[in-house]
C-alpha cells in the first residue's frame, strides 16, 4: 500500500475506531473482547483497502466486517468454554455516584441483562437502528437484506428484549 | 421500552468506557506482518507440493527404466505428511477423521432435513476443542457437534453452575448427559463423559427459527454417539 493510501486508512482508523469499539460492546457485552474485535476488523479492512474505493459506503462496510468478525469469533466454539467472571473495570464506575446511579444502573440492566438475550441478528438491527442511528434503510445495507426485513427484526427485537425485560423484573420482584 | 428508552439505554450504558489501547500505527505493523506470513505460507506450500511432484516422476522414471512411466510405475506407497510452516501446526486429524465419519452416519439420523455440507471447525494439532459443522437446508447458522478434550473440559457442576441445565440424567456408565439453553440464543445437548471429555451438539436458535423436523432426543443421540470423541 502506498502512503498517501496507508495515511487515509490511519486516518480511518483514529477516526472509527472508538465508535467501532463501541458498537462491538453493545453487540457482545465485554469491553475487552470489543477492542479484540474492533483491532480484527480493523486489520481486515487493512487488507481490503485497496479494494474500497467508493467512501459512501465505508461507514457500513467497516459495521459489515465488524459485525461478520463477531459472529464468526461467537461460533467459536473455545468462546462457550469461557467463563463469565465478573472483571475488574478499568475506570471508576460512575454507576456508584448516586447522581447518575440510578440511570447508569438501568443501562447496565437493559444491556446486561436484556439486550444480550436477544438472538444476535435482532441485537445487531436494535444497535444499529438506536445506538448507531441509522435509517432502515443504511441498516440493512450494513446487515445485507431487506427493509422489510429489518423493520420486522426491530419490531420483534424490541419485543424480545421487553419481554426478557420484564421477566427480570418478575424475577426481583417474586 | 420504546425506541427513545432504548436509545438512551444504549448511549448511557458506554459512557464507562475504558480507555482505548488501539495505535493505528501497530495496526498496520500487525496486519503488514500477517499478510506477509500468508504469503510465506501460499509460497512454501506451492513449493512443497512442486517438489514432492517432481520426487514422484523421478521416482517413476528412475524405476520404470525409460518405459511408459505411468504404466510401469507401482503404485506409490500410502504415506501421510505434515507440514508446518511458520510455527503453525498442522490441521487436526482426528477432526478430519470425525468429519469424515459424521458425513456417513449423520444422514442416518438427521432424518426429515437435507444436509448441505459437513466440515470440519478449522482445529490445529493439539488443539483442546475439535468441532463439526453441519449445514442444514433452511436453517441460516450450522448445527455444530463440539468435542472438548478432558485437559480442557470442566466438571458438569461446575458447568450447570453457569449454565441453566435441564433434563439431566446419569446414565449406567456413570456419564451424564442434559440439556442447557444459555442466552436463549442455541440449545445444547451434552454429554459429560467418564473419561472426562465433554461432547455438546449446539443447535442455534437465531431468528427463533424452529427445528420441527428433529426432536431434541436427536440432538442427545448424537452427543452419546461413542465413536464421536477426541
Amino acid at each position: 500500500m502506498d502512503d498517501p493510501a496507508e495515511s487515509a486508512f490511519r486516518d480511518l482508523a483514529t477516526t472509527e475506531a472508538a465508535g467501532l469499539r463501541r458498537f462491538a460492546y453493545l453487540l457482545c457485552g465485554d469491553w475487552h473482547l470489543a477492542e479484540d474485535l474492533t483491532q480484527t476488523t480493523l486489520i481486515k479492512i487493512y487488507r481490503a483497502w485497496p479494494k474500497l474505493r467508493d467512501a459512501g459506503v465505508l461507514h457500513a462496510y467497516v459495521r459489515k466486517t465488524l459485525l461478520r468478525t463477531w459472529l464468526d469469533e461467537k461460533r467459536k466454539p473455545w468462546r462457550r468454554r469461557e467463563r463469565r467472571h465478573g472483571s475488574v473495570p478499568d475506570v471508576a464506575d460512575a454507576g456508584l455516584d448516586p447522581a447518575h446511579g440510578t440511570e447508569r444502573a438501568w443501562a447496565k440492566t437493559v444491556v446486561q441483562r436484556g439486550l444480550l438475550e436477544v438472538p444476535p441478528k435482532q441485537r445487531a438491527v436494535l444497535v444499529l437502528r438506536y445506538f448507531d442511528e441509522l435509517s432502515v434503510a443504511e441498516t440493512a445495507a450494513v446487515l445485507g437484506c431487506s427493509e422489510g426485513n429489518v423493520k420486522s427484526q426491530t419490531a420483534r427485537g424490541l419485543a424480545t428484549l421487553a419481554k426478557v425485560l420484564d421477566a427480570g423484573k418478575e424475577l426481583r420482584t417474586a | 421500552m420504546n425506541e427513545q428508552e432504548l436509545g438512551r439505554a444504549l448511549r448511557a450504558a458506554v459512557l464507562d468506557e475504558p480507555p482505548l489501547t488501539i495505535d493505528p500505527d501497530r495496526l498496520i505493523a500487525r496486519a503488514k506482518r500477517e499478510t506477509h506470513r500468508r504469503w510465506a505460507v501460499a509460497t512454501t506450500g506451492v513449493a512443497v507440493v512442486a517438489i514432492a511432484a517432481a520426487a514422484v516422476i523421478f521416482a517413476q522414471r528412475k524405476q520404470g527404466g525409460g518405459a511408459d512411466p505411468v504404466a510401469a510405475a507401482p503404485a506409490p506407497p500410502a504415506a501421510t505428511v505434515t507440514v508446518t510452516v511458520s510455527g503453525m501446526p498442522a490441521p487436526s486429524r482426528r477432526e478430519a477423521e470425525l468429519v469424515e465419519y459424521e458425513k456417513r452416519h449423520l444422514p442416518q439420523v438427521l432424518k426429515g432435513v437435507r444436509i448441505e455440507s459437513v466440515t470440519g471447525s478449522g482445529a490445529r494439532e493439539g488443539d483442546p476443542i475439535l468441532g463439526v459443522r453441519v449445514a442444514v437446508a433452511g436453517h441460516p447458522n450450522p448445527l455444530e457437534l463440539v468435542v472438548t478434550s478432558k485437559d480442557h473440559s470442566e466438571s458438569v457442576d461446575t458447568f450447570c453452575a453457569h449454565s441453566n441445565c435441564y433434563e439431566r440424567q446419569t446414565l449406567p456408565d456413570g456419564s451424564t448427559t442434559l440439556f442447557t439453553n444459555p442466552g436463549g440464543s442455541f440449545l445444547i445437548a451434552a454429554h459429560f463423559r467418564t473419561d472426562g471429555s465433554i461432547i455438546e451438539v449446539n443447535r442455534w436458535r437465531e431468528d427463533a427459527k424452529p427445528w420441527p423436523e428433529i426432536p431434541e432426543a436427536v440432538f442427545l443421540q448424537l452427543a452419546t454417539d461413542p465413536n464421536l470423541s477426541f
